[in-house]
């Protein structure tokens, strides 16, 4: 096995690049990540072998926690580091290798795992001025419904109180959507809206909504996806550092959509990016993804590569488009470095379903867009075929299947050589497009020799053998 | 002769089609300039003589085509007015005269152009210019012409009336109530219709089917010069298998739909036939753009009106129904299996003036999109596109061509109200020295170097890609043989380029340079991929490159396969590419019309003045022969056209005219890397404009260390 992993020693040594932002004494821990919880938690929940995740800015306090937590409740403590995907999302899969009974997630959260193991959520706790926050959205109009969404870390603010507060107001409050206050008396029945790890109410009758987000000014995905998938709501930010509320201008990313949709059409193959293992329907989704592609005779391969980067991506130039199946808050920073396009499940739909317009709205939560969420739209069991101009070559391209393409002769078929006839496998058109197909056998050319021995062990453990000095 | 024509001419030579002249708007020169009859004659002279130039530079007379220069008195050149409706050629009126004078209409026609000239009084007919004698083609020609303008347009209505028995018109009954120009036009085309003198000149000068495509089919093929395909063409054989050129769609009454527009070659094309389509990009043996479907109908198409017809044979031009919607512009329609494309008609112009369109009610963007898509097929060189940004994209030659599509678009394919953006021009990337150093870059996994360095293209180049004299489909060595002669490009290097780029075929090379570098075959599709990708999105503001040659100087590599795959060296081969670019000194291009001006000469003192504030720069000026006209003839930007028209006429009285095609790629002067330049600025505002960020990218983040 371990020829075919790289060594752990590798991942210990890796240097990651954290911006800290502030350092928090012992006991400031036992507060802010309200260590307390955790420890009545594990007791409750009866859990003897407990993972700890921690995203990379919050490794440093992960040995004082765990400490901390083994002598309070004497259990079995593991940390869990470098998680597969996003550190937003719960790394089970991680968790089983321990086998574990319990997860405590700590830090910030997309809240979009569906996990089959006991998770706790403890978001680090940010400060909020509650009086000037209620005085600044006290002054929003009364005419639309007001909706208050906030930041993960900023949950604690939201318990009763505030909610009553709010409601004296006539303010909509949300929550999220796992229930990380002690069991609310609030009655919270009528909660229509599930979104983006939220749930709230909104009102029947209600022309406009506004909704405040609460959040400090470095860049927030689930802001950025709530105002993309709602692009005619209003939207106003409150961010706590400075006790401003300013409205959130309207997204300019929806648009690139449209580009990214044409590219969906244009493509001949798609990658399926699996890029989460815990998000619920993630399975769903890729087989969604599939049955498109195939309505449209479209390839589609599924990939697993853990966190997807440009090398590992760009191993398979012959798929045109990469579909990437994550939580809506994972993003690749680097994305134009890509070879090619990578997409969400809303692009493939947008592209194949024909049942769907474009509306300006763009959701990046796949499971909403999947059969049960709020937004499928079935799409027909056969796209008839359709011919049309793609916007991205100006070529012709065809919708759906079109049924009597000319046959060319395919990898199957047989050929006549000489007197005999043999079948001729010329394997699929984008490899035989390649000028290297592989290594030559030029069999009966190279003359006979005796078996010897060959190097053994990987670049990165380097090799038995003493070629592995010529490469430098 | 306008710019235009030149250059139409110039194409029709180059493509082995034969000319006619046909000088029109003769009305104007009668009515509006009212030239004498002698001073019309001296011009039509000139100008056969400026046509016959031209296509002495582009043939000769040993060629397929044989003699290609028009002359009057053979009846290759016509003269009339296409909105009269009226048009004659030196045959009409040697045909007229010929009974009279007794005279051969062949010889007849030779003595009514050129220094010709009869005495009335001694019936005697000299070779130069007497007293009492005058030129037969002012004598037997024009001056009947002008008589009947002279008696119609100044109501002299007794002499109209002999004049018109003189000449055997007869008028219908509602047609004899007219007066002045309606007059003048039904009489003229009673007399000299426009359709008999064109046909004639057609039929008689120009070469029919079965003799030109004996010669245009090399020019016109694109596969093997002895397949069923290339003999059909050939020998124009209605029984060969079908090969049809698909030139252009016609728009029809049903929204959205097309006729396709073309002429047949080989074989026979007929309704209900089933036919491979092929679009421009089919390549034999694969299955892109390529369809096989039946031919709905095909039609005679006659000006504006159509009429169905069972079959149409080689040598014919037609319309087909149903195929529209597997060709954008233009394709190959063929029933030969192993058959390859006709070759696609190339434009002098490019799209280089874009403007971004949105609808003014967002939620119209479908019909724009469908809007956008049936613009693209209906003009032969828009480009609709989306950006990355999610824009829209119309892409024409200029500012009118856009006008034009904008107006189709919003009245015609799209039919809803749309905003449109300021014009603005696609640049290129280029370089103005070779790298200053070896730029390396290593892959992810540190195991793999590549070594590189950029130089720009010599001279002349990139225009010979973009033409196709020099093109990826050609024999390495017989390209390498024609770099190496005309560019001094070094023989080995030349027969080793990897790829032309962007799409495979643009105007910049990647060469290997380098000497016994295990696995270098392995990984050349990667770097050919990192050289497309590079190529496509260049360092500075992601616009196309040109003019750029890349030499891989040295490459070493891990020995292990799976270490050199193509996520180590796609990804790599771009870095190293835009190293190269940022220590080859990277220039940006811009696109510059030839711009052709006509005005009097006291209005060009101001056409300097706006060319010199537009960055143009004048390379000829002369005076139009015997007209008190100058012509100015200059190189103008593109960028700086806009508005140009408007500007020039303010500053000349509106005396000025111009005429501008594109022409050609130019360094814009300076360095974008200079914050204080006007490169940097474009270069800036296009980085803006594609949601890139401020600033250029770093060297260092290219660039590794040994």
């Amino acid at each position: 096995m371990a020829l075919l992993y790289s060594d752990e020693k590798s991942v210990i040594d890796r240097e990651i690049n954290v911006e800290n932002r502030q350092n928090l004494s012992k006991d400031d821990l036992v507060d802010v990540f309200e260590l307390d919880r955790c420890i009545s938690w594990i007791s409750e929940h009866q859990l003897s072998r407990i993972c700890l995740q921690f995203p990379d800015n919050l490794l440093q306090y992960s040995v004082d926690i765990a400490q901390h937590l083994e002598q309070k409740s004497c259990k079995q403590i593991f940390i869990l580091g470098d998680t597969s995907y996003g550190s937003c999302c719960v790394d089970e899969v991680a968790a089983c290798h321990v086998n574990a009974d319990g997860i405590v997630h700590f830090g910030h959260s997309c809240l979009s795992t569906a996990s089959k193991l006991p998770v706790l959520y403890i978001f680090s706790k940010q400060n909020m001025d509650k009086e000037k926050f209620l005085n600044a959205i006290s002054s929003l109009g009364c005419e639309s419904q007001v909706i208050v969404l906030y930041d993960t870390c900023y949950v604690h603010y939201f318990d009763d109180i505030m909610y009553v507060n709010l409601q004296q107001l006539s303010i909509t409050m949300s929550r999220l959507t796992v229930n990380s206050i002690s069991s609310s008396p609030v009655d919270f029945d009528d909660l229509n809206v599930t979104k983006l790890g939220r749930q709230y109410y909104v009102k029947k009758d209600s022309v406009s909504v506004i909704y405040v987000y609460v959040c400090d000014s470095k860049p927030c995905r689930n802001l950025d996806n709530f105002v993309m998938s709602m692009s005619d709501a209003t939207f106003y930010q409150f961010n706590p550092d400075t006790n401003n509320l300013s409205p959130v201008p309207p997204s300019t990313i929806i648009k690139q959509h449209l580009f990214l949709t044409e590219k969906v059409r244009d493509s001949q193959t798609v990658g399926i990016l699996v890029g989460t293992l815990a998000a619920g329907q993630y399975l769903t989704a890729v087989n969604h993804v599939k049955s498109l592609c195939k309505k449209h005779a479209k390839k589609s391969y599924i990939i697993s590569v853990g966190k997807p980067n440009v090398p590992k991506l760009a191993n398979f130039p012959e798929i045109d488009v990469y579909v990437l199946i994550s939580c809506p808050e994972m993003s690749l920073p680097n994305a134009k470095d890509f070879l090619q396009p990578i997409v969400h499940l809303m692009d493939v739909e947008l592209a194949l379903n024909p049942a769907r317009e474009w509306t300006n709205r763009i959701n990046l939560e796949f499971s909403q867009l999947l059969l049960g969420g709020s937004e499928h739209i079935p799409c027909p069991d056969t796209v008839s075929s359709s011919m049309d101009i793609s916007l991205l070559s100006n070529n012709v391209r065809v919708n759906g299947v079109d049924s009597d393409t000319p046959e060319v002769e395919d990898c199957t078929s047989l050929a006549v050589r000489g007197k005999s006839t043999v079948a001729v496998i010329t394997g699929r058109e984008g490899l035989t497009g390649r000028s290297w197909q592989g290594l030559e056998p030029n069999l009966g050319l190279t003359p006979v020799s005796t078996v010897t021995e060959g190097r053994s062990g990987t670049p990165s453990t380097g090799y038995t053998s003493v070629e592995t000095t010529d490469r430098s | 002769m306008c710019v235009q024509t030149e250059t139409v001419l110039r194409q029709a030579i180059a493509e082995r089609i034969k000319p006619v002249l046909f000088m029109n708007k003769m009305d104007r020169a009668l009515l509006e300039l009212q030239l004498e009859a002698e001073d019309l004659y001296q011009t039509f002279q000139r100008i056969v003589e400026n046509v016959n130039v031209i296509i002495a530079t582009y043939s000769d007379d040993s060629g397929p085509m044989g003699e290609v220069r028009v002359d009057p008195s053979k009846g290759s050149v016509g003269f009339g007015s296409g909105l009269h409706g009226w048009a004659f050629t030196l045959k009409q009126f040697a045909e007229m005269y010929a009974e009279k004078f007794k005279i051969d209409v062949v010889k007849l026609m030779n003595r009514l152009w050129g220094e010709s000239f009869f005495n009335p009084k001694t019936k005697k007919w000299a070779k130069q210019k007497e007293d009492d004698n005058k030129r037969s083609f002012v004598m037997y020609i024009l001056d009947p012409i002008y008589k009947v303008f002279d008696c119609i347009m100044n109501y002299k209505k007794d002499e109209a009336e002999s004049l018109l028995q003189k000449l055997g018109i007869e008028l219908k009954p509602e047609d004899k109530e007219k007066d002045g120009k309606a007059l003048l036009k039904v009489v003229m085309r009673t007399w000299l219709p426009a359709g008999e003198a064109l046909l004639q000149m057609i039929a008689i000068h120009l070469p029919s089917p079965v003799v030109a495509q004996k010669y245009r089919m090399e020019m016109l093929y694109e596969g093997p010069h002895d397949d069923e395909a290339a003999l059909g063409i050939k020998n124009c054989d209605p029984n060969a298998p079908l090969m049809m050129y698909v030139s252009k769609m016609v728009p029809t009454s049903d929204k959205g739909r097309f006729y396709a527009f073309g002429r047949v070659f080989s074989g026979k094309v007929a309704t209900g036939q089933k036919a491979r389509i092929m679009g421009p990009n089919y390549v034999p043996g694969k299955k892109e753009d390529l369809y096989e479907k039946a031919i709905q109908r095909t039609i005679l198409m006659m000006g504006r009106y159509v009429e169905a017809i069972e079959d149409v044979p080689s040598g014919n031009i037609c319309g087909l129904v149903g195929v529209d919607q597997f060709l954008v512009k233009t394709g190959t329609i063929t029933t030969f299996k192993d058959a390859h494309n006709l070759r696609v008609m190339k434009f002098s112009v490019s799209p280089v003036v874009r403007v971004a369109v949105e609808p003014k009610n967002p939620a119209d963007l479908p019909k724009l999109v469908e809007g956008l898509k049936r613009l693209s097929k209906s003009d032969p060189m828009v480009q609709c596109i989306i950006e990355e940004s999610g824009e829209h994209i119309v892409a024409g030659a200029g500012e009118l061509h856009l006008e034009i599509c904008l107006k189709d678009l919003e009245e015609d394919h799209a039919c809803i109200p749309i905003k449109k953006s300021d014009p603005v021009v696609s640049y290129r990337e280029t370089v103005s020295d070779e790298s200053d150093q070896t730029c390396l870059s290593k892959s992810p996994n540190k195991h793999n170097r590549l070594f590189m360095k950029a130089a720009p293209l010599p001279d002349g180049l990139a225009e010979d890609i973009d033409k196709g004299e020099v093109n990826p489909r050609d024999d390495f060595k017989v390209r390498g043989r024609y770099l190496a002669d005309k560019y001094e490009f070094d023989v080995t290097e030349a027969r080793k380029i990897w790829s032309f780029g962007p799409d495979g075929t643009g105007p910049n090379l990647l060469i290997d340079c380098t000497k016994g570098v295990q696995y270098l075959n392995e990984i050349k599709d990667s770097v050919v991929a990192g050289f497309q990708w590079a190529a496509k999105e260049g360092v500075l503001s992601e616009e196309n490159m040109r003019a750029v040659r890349f030499n891989i100087l040295d490459v070493t590599l891990h020995a292990d396969a799976i270490h050199r795959g193509g996520g180590q060296i796609i990804p790599t081969t771009r870095r190293c590419l835009y190293a190269c670019i940022l220590t080859a000194a990277p220039r940006l291009m811009e696109p510059v019309y030839l711009c052709e001006i006509q005005c009097p000469e006291v209005a060009v003192g101001g056409i300097y003045g706006v060319l010199n504030r537009r960055r143009g720069h004048v390379f000829e000026e002369m005076q139009v022969a015997g007209t008190p006209m100058f012509v100015v003839k200059a190189y103008l930007p593109v960028n700086e056209s806009f508005g140009f028209t408007a500007d020039l006429r303010s500053n000349t009285g509106g005396q000025a005219f111009p005429q501008c095609v594109f022409d050609h790629w130019q360094v814009l002067p300076g360095d974008p890397t200079d914050p204080s330049t006007k490169p940097y600025i474009v270069v800036q505002d296009t980085r803006k404009r594609k949601g890139l960020k401020d600033g250029l990218p770093d060297l260092q983040s290219y660039l590794d260390k040994l």
